[in-house]
């Protein structure tokens, strides 16, 4: 289980879903998709950005848990959520991934509202 | 904007948590250690510009500050956090013109507290770093680049 782990989440979307009609597991399966990408591309960002004494804490930063549209991304090591906080150089390694991601994130989930059931 | 909205948080804890003995600005270098506790820090990170409308001019901008409570206990620690927690919610923030001195009020904005994250200690012997808790705050704001203060929220 991670400690202190980030949702990587699709939200409001749930109107699109409802009049999708025909294409709705279509539109389940893409944004499902886009999420996992999203929150795979977090994982790597914040490995990339993580502080490195040994390099388990780089390497614990993965995806914890897993549901539709929902990814927890995290690590299950006890001080990661200080380094995060207060590491001297490299402090908001995880928050930097998940900030940058931001943007990226909703425009693709904008983009596969758009192509949808053309 | 970035100076006197992390000018306006800090006047705004100093005025509002009368429990915390200081604000302090966290910057490189800034020393922790041997300050009065309670004490509140205000650290500014990352944050994200978009641009928003055609012709580059309409932006929404993402200011995120690290607001850290430490505080002599754990009750204390408890309590504060309610407080400021509430103080960062409040609805119109005074936001001050720094530009000019002294700065004076332009008007108002409001913070997110998106997270409230308690910190353990690493060994208790380390009395700065004992019961601190940090609170994630972003301030959004929608406007047309370089038009000063001018803003919507």
């Amino acid at each position: 289980m991670a400690r202190g782990g980030w949702n990587v989440s699709t939200r409001g979307v749930r109107d699109a879903i409802r009049r999708a009609g025909v294409v709705r597991n279509e539109l389940v399966r893409a944004l499902d998709n886009e999420t996992d990408s999203a929150s795979m591309r977090v994982v790597n960002e914040a490995r990339v950005n993580a502080p490195r004494l040994t390099g388990q804490l780089a390497n614990s930063i993965d995806i914890y848990e897993k549901a539709t549209m929902r990814r927890v991304v995290g690590s299950d090591k006890p001080y990661a959520q200080r380094q995060e906080y207060e590491h001297a150089s490299r402090k908001g390694f995880f928050r930097n991934a998940l900030w940058k991601e931001r943007s990226v994130f909703r425009k693709n989930i904008e983009k596969i509202l758009r192509s949808i059931g053309r | 904007m970035l100076h006197a909205l992390t000018w306006s948080l800090i006047e705004h804890l100093r005025n509002q948590v009368p429990e915390a003995n200081d604000v302090v600005w966290v910057y490189d270098g800034v020393s922790l250690t041997g300050r009065t506790k309670p004490f509140l820090t205000v650290e500014q990170m990352t944050g994200n510009s978009e641009s928003i409308a055609a012709g580059r001019l309409d932006y929404e901008d993402i200011f995120r500050f690290q607001v850290g409570l430490r505080s002599r206990n754990i009750g204390e620690r408890s309590r504060l956090t309610d407080v400021v927690k509430d103080v960062l919610r409040q609805p119109n923030i005074p936001l001050y013109d720094t530009r000019i001195f002294p700065p004076t009020e332009e008007g108002v904005f409001v913070c997110d507290v998106k997270r409230v994250v308690p910190i353990q200690a690493e060994t208790t012997e380390d009395e700065t770093n004992r019961h601190r808790v940090y609170f994630d705050v972003e301030v959004t704001v929608y406007r047309r680049n370089a038009d000063g203060l001018n803003f919507n929220q």
